[in-house]
């Protein structure tokens, strides 16, 4: 089953928070290939969200390759091999991991600081 | 499918005027209808239902010219200026019994479960149903008609926060089935932040912006800074505020390039209002 | 217009209201202003029920309905027409009877065939001032009752003065010449057909341009 919360308090737009949640979910496989996910419709009115703002995550996560639609029958989740997992992975890895490195430059943190600040949170 | 189409549409009044507001909403959405007291909003919504002759535009609703056709047109519409505040001292049961005869396709199955829905009581007068009641009953007799297209004047205002939010689960249960829209007017911004698809935006009889609500908010920045930063940016501002400290302001992101350094935030619909009003108000 | 009709009369109309009509047994006064009988029409049916639809909405409540804005002034009139002819009609009855029990003379006109001629003359005169003036603004009903109020009786008052003064129309009083009181009372439908359409036309075209 599909899990989407939504934060009304987080500054990133509401979709993105969908994407980020449904396709965390496929490359995790929690959701597994061929998954039916709910009709948009229905998602919006579940989470009290605009349909259009849905829509364009569903978009977002077609066009990324997590979902496909079937005209008439709904949208699933696509069929991803361990390698394509693992491709989305690391370039959703590169998005996020781009722009936070750009904001520790613009704090003056050297490569090893940031490293070692990397290594210290992530066994913590 | 486009539902509502509205083209060029004016109005003048002594002292205020309607400017080519258009507009349109397409079949399965909710359209937030928003601007300050006074900027035009109810005008607007009664222009197209023509209770307010137009002096020029054009209105179609699915398709048709709404005033070649305003008696089956009507039928698609369901209409709430404000709450129920006609024959106030008239049983509600009374007042369907008028209303019905005039839908071709009433549907008393469907008006009867929204009555018990709502716990609406029948025997009832107008008058003793609370503000939150008489925007149900309202309701009830527009959706018992099947109406396609519901054109709501401030709908939620006067409501305790817990109707308000009753209400709006009831606008997106409405248009789940993709075959409904909603237009509704509020100036309480905080009802379209989640649940709109499109927001129109009038300020003082023009519209300022009418879109998809996500790319709107996308499209505009609040940003904050220094005094010195203001003096630089000023000209690309849509409004701002000066404090003690520093300013913030609104401002079209690609009027932003270049200032990346500051810190810009995505605006509410609240902060966008705010901040045109001042630009309108001219300080 | 059925169902507008069925709203004017269901909603629009106190019940009570009806009793007014008996107003027309005032015809049975021996030796009195028969005129003034049909005018409690006017002096406090009317104004009333405008009076009720302002106080309850009925103006706002009609133009949402799938309707036009004409409609609701068309079935606004047709109802008060209706009810002017059951006035009428009443006041005939009791016309009648009064013309049947009494043998003494009236000093003022008999309500006799051209009466009631005169009388939709008297009610034609007060639409045509009436509904016009008040669908100006489809709120103010003070001056438009007055100045219709006003130009009934004159009228109704000149209608007395020429019957009793003036020779050529001595023969409308009490039943001289019938065949001359029946035209005057086709006359007086005639008139008041055409004045209603007249009516009806400025008002609603009036009503149009008013916005709600």
């Amino acid at each position: 089953m599909i899990n989407i919360n939504i934060s009304g308090a987080s500054k990133k737009p509401i979709y993105q928070q969908i994407f980020d949640q449904v396709s965390g979910q496929i490359v995790r496989g929690e959701l597994a290939p061929g998954t039916m996910l709910p009709p948009i419709r229905t998602v919006a009115k579940e989470l009290r969200i605009s349909v259009i703002t849905i829509k364009k995550a569903w978009e977002d996560l077609e066009r990324l390759g997590f979902i496909y639609t079937m005209v008439g029958r709904g949208c699933f989740v696509a069929d991803l091999t361990a390698g394509d997992l693992m491709g989305k992975r690391s370039s959703m890895l590169a998005e996020k991991l781009e722009k936070d490195i750009a904001y520790y430059k613009s704090l003056g943190l050297t490569l090893h600081e940031i490293i070692e600040a990397v290594k210290k949170y992530y066994s913590n | 499918m486009t539902l509502l189409n509205v083209e060029k549409l004016n109005k003048s009044y002594p002292s205020f005027h309607l400017k080519d507001v258009s507009f349109s909403l397409d079949t399965g959405y909710i359209m937030g209808f928003i601007g300050s007291n006074g900027a035009g909003k109810t005008t607007t919504l009664k222009s197209i239902m023509n209770l307010v002759p137009k002096d020029s535009g054009n209105i179609t609703v699915l398709g048709k010219d709404f005033t070649q056709n305003e008696i089956a047109l009507k039928q698609e519409i369901g209409i709430m200026f404000g709450g129920v505040d006609y024959y106030t001292k008239t049983k509600i049961k009374k007042i369907t019994e008028v209303v019905r005869r005039f839908y071709c396709n009433w549907d008393d199955a469907l008006y009867h479960s929204y009555i018990k829905r709502f716990s609406l009581d029948e025997s009832k007068k107008v008058e003793e149903l609370s503000s939150g009641m008489r925007v149900k009953y309202s309701l009830t007799l527009a959706l018992s008609h099947h109406a396609r297209l519901l054109i709501l004047d401030e709908p939620t205002s006067g409501l305790d926060p817990v109707a308000r939010d009753n209400l709006l689960e009831l606008f997106q249960e409405i248009i789940e089935d993709g075959e409904h829209s909603i237009l509704f007017s509020t100036h309480i911004t905080s009802d379209l932040e989640k649940c709109a698809d499109y927001i129109t935006y009038i300020e003082n009889g023009h519209i300022v912006e009418s879109r998809e609500k996500d790319d709107l908010i996308d499209a505009y920045r609040v940003v904050k800074g220094t005094r010195d930063q203001l003096s630089m940016l000023a000209p690309n501002l849509i409004a701002s505020k000066v404090h003690a400290f520093g300013f913030t302001g609104l401002i079209k992101v690609e009027d932003l390039a270049g200032n990346e350094n500051l810190v810009a935030e995505p605006p509410s619909l609240e902060e966008i209002m705010i901040y045109y009003a001042k630009k309108g108000g001219g300080t | 217009m059925k169902n507008l009709l069925y709203k004017e009369f269901y909603l629009a109309i106190n019940p009570l209201f009806y009793l007014l009509l008996l107003f027309g047994a005032l015809l049975l006064i021996p030796k009195w202003l028969f005129f003034l009988a049909p005018m409690y029409f006017f002096f406090i049916f009317v104004p009333n029920i405008f009076l009720l639809g302002k106080s309850q909405k009925d103006i706002e409540f009609s133009v949402m309905l799938p309707v036009r804005k004409r409609d609701v002034v068309k079935a606004r009139i047709v109802l008060v027409v209706l009810l002017e002819l059951l006035q009428i009609f009443v006041a005939a009855v009791f016309g009648v009877i009064h013309m049947e029990i009494y043998s003494t003379k009236n000093f003022l006109m008999d309500p006799n065939f051209a009466f009631f001629g005169f009388v939709f003359m008297m009610y034609a005169i007060f639409n045509v001032v009436f509904f016009p003036m008040f669908y100006k603004t489809a709120y103010k009903i003070g001056v438009p009752t007055i100045i219709a109020n006003a130009a009934a009786i004159l009228f109704a008052a000149g209608v007395e003065f020429a019957v009793l003064a003036i020779p050529a129309f001595k023969v409308l009083d009490a039943m001289r010449n019938v065949p001359a009181q029946l035209w005057v009372l086709a006359g007086g439908i005639g008139l008041f057909a055409l004045l209603n359409i007249a009516a009806y036309r400025i008002s609603s075209r009036r009503f149009e341009h008013i916005s709600l």
